[in-house]
């Protein structure tokens, strides 16, 4: 089943070979991602299994800001990566458009909700749908990485350490997301508290009630006038 | 846009030298019988490994699958041959062809080394006089060899004809830089480094500085596209490099 699902905008054709950056560092970024995702995919062998489901497919991600084109093809377990492919020997499977943010942001979404992505998609809903349950459930055990280049000691003392630190600073981040309006509002007085807010809309819809009112009455008035005089000119 | 000179009968040019024509190809094999050994080993070290980008970029663009047959002319050392080995799979095939021995030599057994031997197959022969049938490869490539060919025209037609129709030709070649600022910086790394490294690691800094001076000779991107659409090849197009230090050449046969 193939299907268009259009986000924000109408899915267009991009212009052909449109990657802004040099052809060189394109290959580079390519090889680097490469290396990386297929290293990274032999310390989890539930997603280097499920790749299976996905052989032959190709994936095209095209970022708008900046502009940067990947294909992402997947044969017999491995991922490779291109910057370059004919589309009209190979049309991908699916496409997706975005901008950089936005396209990272789906890790955190569900395919339900491509319409506020910013992401327009297009292709097989199948494949999609098995892309976005295999990439759920990613789980690499990049403990086992360390382990092996630093040995099972020195590894999983490192491994404790990025630990805490990663938990130190998730603490962080949520004392400051917490903190950060009170001290806006109530330390620095640089923005009026949310309870102020509320209040001052509330008092600005009595007022525009009451003008409103005042309106009408008004017109009410001037147009009883205006009804007397015509009677009177009738009259005359 | 740099002129080529139409070759006097008797003579060409070897680097910036004037050589007889029917000397070219002999000058050329001494220079890459002398390289051949640490062919590889110079290629990273004048790159500093950006050659193999080159190379994966050129392999994207020529679109080999499965079951393809493909010609790697000036071969040499195997380095796209053994991608396109793996690309093309078992019901594919692969031709390695190099006109200069040695390096054949070198390329073969690398690729033997790799365990590349059921669909790849290492023929000696002049990329001008090609000795395969017509229509018979779905891509040929040619990597930093068109510009070692005495007779570019000769060759681009005999590529035309071995190709299937619709079948791609990449021409992998440096060409001419399109920055003022960086061509000066190439050119002082080209005659002055580049054979002070090659005196260094292979003792033979003439040969390098031949490779700087073929470069500075080869056409440059507008004038081989134009070469090659007046050899009838179509859809051609060109991508520049690091910033047109290489260029690489594609075009379809019709």
């Amino acid at each position: 089943m193939r299907i268009t699902m259009t986000a924000i905008h109408i899915s267009h054709q991009p212009k052909k070979d449109s990657n802004m950056y040099d052809p060189s560092v394109n290959a580079a970024i390519t090889a680097a991602l490469e290396a990386t995702i297929n290293k990274a995919l032999q310390y989890d062998p539930g997603t280097f299994r499920a790749l299976k489901k996905l052989d032959h497919s190709c994936l095209s991600i095209r970022i708008t800001q900046p502009e940067l084109r990947f294909y992402i093809l997947i044969n017999n377990h491995y991922v490779k990566i291109q910057s370059y492919m004919d589309e009209h020997v190979r049309p991908p499977d699916i496409i997706l458009t975005g901008k950089l943010r936005d396209l990272a942001r789906l890790k955190q979404g569900n395919i339900h909700n491509f319409a506020d992505s910013g992401v327009s998609v297009e292709g097989n809903a199948r494949d999609l749908i098995t892309y976005q349950e295999i990439f759920s459930t990613l789980d690499i055990d990049w403990e086992e990485w360390i382990n092996d280049h630093l040995g099972n000691l020195a590894g999983h003392q490192l491994s404790n350490a990025i630990k805490k630190g990663s938990r130190w600073l998730l603490q962080q981040k949520t004392k400051i997301e917490l903190h950060s309006v009170d001290y806006l509002t109530d330390e620095f007085q640089l923005v009026p508290a949310s309870s102020e807010i509320q209040t001052f809309l509330s008092d600005v819809d009595t007022i525009k009630a009451q003008f409103d009112r005042l309106n009408a009455r008004t017109n009410k008035l001037v147009n009883a006038r205006r009804n007397m005089t015509k009677r009177e000119h009738g009259h005359v | 846009m740099r002129i080529i000179t139409v070759p006097d009968e008797k003579t060409t040019h070897f680097g910036y030298e004037q050589v007889k024509t029917e000397e070219k190809a002999e000058r050329v094999a001494g220079v890459f019988h002398s390289v051949a050994a640490k062919y590889d080993l110079m290629n990273d070290v004048m790159s500093g490994g950006i050659h193999r980008l080159w190379k994966r970029f050129t392999i994207e663009v020529s679109g080999v699958r499965n079951g393809d047959k493909v010609l790697d002319i000036a071969g040499g050392t195997g380095d796209l041959a053994a991608k396109f080995s793996k690309l093309v799979g078992p019901d594919g095939q692969v031709v390695l062809a190099d006109i200069n021995e040695s390096m054949l030599r070198v390329g073969r057994d690398k690729l033997t080394d790799l365990g590349l031997v059921n669909n790849l197959y290492c023929t000696q022969a002049d990329a001008q006089y090609l000795p395969f049938p017509d229509n018979s490869f779905d891509c040929i490539t040619i990597a930093f060899g068109l510009r070692n060919v005495t007779d570019k025209e000769l060759a681009l037609k005999a590529m035309l004809r071995v190709l299937k129709p619709g079948g791609r030709l990449l021409v992998l070649e440096f060409s001419k830089p399109q920055n003022s600022l960086l061509e000066k910086a190439y050119d002082t790394y080209s005659f002055k480094l580049l054979p002070f490294m090659g005196k260094l690691i292979t003792n033979d800094a003439d040969s390098y500085r031949y490779l700087a001076e073929s470069i500075r000779m080869h056409p440059d991107q507008e004038t081989l596209k134009s070469l090659m659409e007046s050899v009838g090849f179509g859809e051609c197009k060109f991508y520049n490099m690091t910033g047109g230090i290489v260029a690489l050449h594609k075009g379809i046969k019709p």
